[in-house]
């Protein structure tokens, strides 16, 4: 029987970035454990939605998630064009297959990840309350959201940036960097993160309700799913 | 089942560049065919779009009247083998050919095993840091053992030394025996190979320029050996390719066949007739003064 090969490609791109995911939160862990060792001194725990993003209540584990997988998740984008599409069409793999592939592995990785920070929260929770350090901890259910929508953006943006480079011209690459740039910004705006750079707050980007940030992220999930396909959709396969 | 390949006014352009020019042909049945062209004449660019890796700027390529080009059930069934570097790929061989043989049907994991100990690849070493000629037999054994009722093979034997290019085409020859398909063996160094070919076919400047039978091209000229004064006598308003004086004696190469009278003629002149070669064919037919 013929095989699926979305189903095919989406497993395979989950089993590498997988394995690649399993040693980044490793790495996340340590470097959690030592830059927060010396600060958790009794420090009561209120987690709203945008506290605990900009990590105003306290920082957990789930911060630290947070913002380092955004830059894992993009550096993973950026690997899913060339050498991958090759790969894969060199095997009879379709472009259409190669997408909706990538698209699986995206959310496999981004549930999983999830998963997995929220474990490693819960394991963080359990050894504070073990020590005797006093914590009122309440994270709302909405923030696990955001880090799925916030791994499936990022990689996309990722993979939307190395599809410019591959289908067009360099100065198309950068176009994408930009627009890039920008959804990131909206990202972080329309949750209430702030971002250090003066051109983000130049822009003015309101913190909005949690249904119209979902809505806003999942809009422009889907916008540049579509863009993506249409660059890598009849794509010539480099050497 | 076998399958017939059917290229249709085929053209392709890069920016401004026109690399094949309504390119059209027929390939039907289980055969080894031998895909010619000087370097640069559009060869890997054919097959890429026979292995669906550049959509036509005009024209289809269709097998079994399906078109290729994102055509799932029909890329399944092609492998495009070319003498590409390896050195983004990771793992050892054996894992590496695990991992793709999943997107294989008819890869053969026993007969790839076999391959690896007659080519002696290390199994000990990654992919991305094996020899060039490791790398090149990597491909060779990827491409026979995929087992795809359309075989490609673009130059993936250069980085070959002289004994692995023999077990290859041994290799070749012995599969296709076993498991006759439809290979395609592009090249530009044809004296190696020309022996395996059933039809030829010769592209130049993005044009196809020939396409027969290897036999009938091979019986296509005649080379004329003898002394020189009698060679030129009998060659004379004959289609000339090549002539060649040593001493007294003159090696000439006629493009044409010779009538029954001709080759009376010839004996009569002592001159001694022979076939002449693809190779010698190929160089004349895409000589750049050619007219």
């Amino acid at each position: 029987m013929r095989k699926n090969k979305t189903t095919v490609v989406g497993l395979s791109m989950f089993q590498t970035i997988g394995s690649w995911m399993m040693w980044y939160t490793g790495i996340l862990v340590v470097l959690h454990i030592a830059s927060t060792a010396t600060s958790y001194t009794g420090i009561e725990l209120n987690l709203s939605q945008s506290a605990l993003i900009n990590g105003e209540a306290g920082w957990s584990i789930l911060n630290t998630a947070l913002t380092t997988s955004k830059g894992f998740f993009l550096v993973c984008g950026l690997l899913s064009m060339g050498a991958v599409i090759k790969y894969y069409v060199s095997n009879g793999v379709t472009r259409l297959d190669y997408f909706k592939g990538i698209i699986q592995s995206i959310f496999y990785l981004s549930l999983s990840f999830t998963a997995v920070a929220a474990l490693l929260f819960g394991l963080e929770v359990l050894i504070i309350n073990m020590m005797g350090i006093e914590t009122n901890i309440h994270v709302p259910l909405v923030f696990y959201l955001k880090i799925v929508l916030d791994v499936i953006l990022f990689y996309l943006v990722g993979w939307f940036i190395a599809a410019g480079f591959y289908r067009l011209h360099v100065w198309f690459g950068f176009v994408c960097i930009a627009i890039a740039v920008l959804l990131a910004f909206v990202q972080s705006g329309i949750w209430g993160e702030s971002v250090p750079i003066p051109l983000f707050k130049l822009m003015n980007i309101y913190e909005v309700s949690i249904w119209i940030a979902i809505l806003i992220s999942l809009l422009m999930i889907v916008g540049v799913s579509v863009v993506i396909r249409l660059l890598t959709k009849e794509v010539r396969i480099k050497d | 089942m076998p399958h017939k390949i059917k290229a249709d006014k085929v053209s392709l352009q890069f920016q401004n560049k026109q690399v094949l020019t309504n390119i059209s042909f027929e390939l039907e049945g289980e055969k080894i065919y031998g895909l010619l062209g000087r370097n640069g004449a559009g060869k890997t660019s054919l097959l890429s779009v026979l292995a669906a890796f550049v959509k036509p700027t005009s024209g289809s390529i269709a097998v079994d009247g399906e078109h290729v080009f994102e055509n799932a059930n029909v890329m399944e069934q092609i492998v495009f083998i070319r003498d590409v570097k390896m050195d983004d790929e990771n793992g050892k061989a054996k894992k590496y050919m695990k991992d793709l043989s999943i997107f294989r049907p008819n890869f053969d994991m026993d007969y790839a095993e076999r391959l690896i100990q007659r080519f002696k690849l290390p199994t000990d070493t990654e992919v991305s840091k094996l020899s060039r000629g490791m790398q090149s037999a990597l491909h060779a054994i990827i491409g026979l053992a995929s087992r795809c009722p359309i075989t490609i093979f673009d130059e993936a034997y250069l980085g070959m030394d002289a004994p692995a290019r023999e077990i290859f085409y041994e290799e070749v020859l012995n599969d296709f025996m076993e498991h006759p398909r439809t290979i395609i063996l592009s090249t530009h160094l044809i004296s190696e190979m020309e022996s395996m070919f059933e039809e030829v076919l010769i592209i130049d400047q993005g044009q196809m320029i020939m396409h027969e039978d290897a036999e009938t091209l091979r019986d296509s000229g005649v080379s004329v050996t003898g002394a020189v004064e009698q060679v030129d006598l009998f060659v004379n308003g004959k289609h000339i390719l090549k002539e060649q004086v040593l001493g007294g004696t003159k090696l000439a190469m006629i493009y044409g066949q010779l009538s029954e009278q001709e080759i009376e003629e010839a004996k009569a002149l002592k001159l001694t007739l022979g076939p002449i070669t693809l190779q010698e064919l190929f160089i004349h037919l895409t000589k750049e003064d050619k007219q």
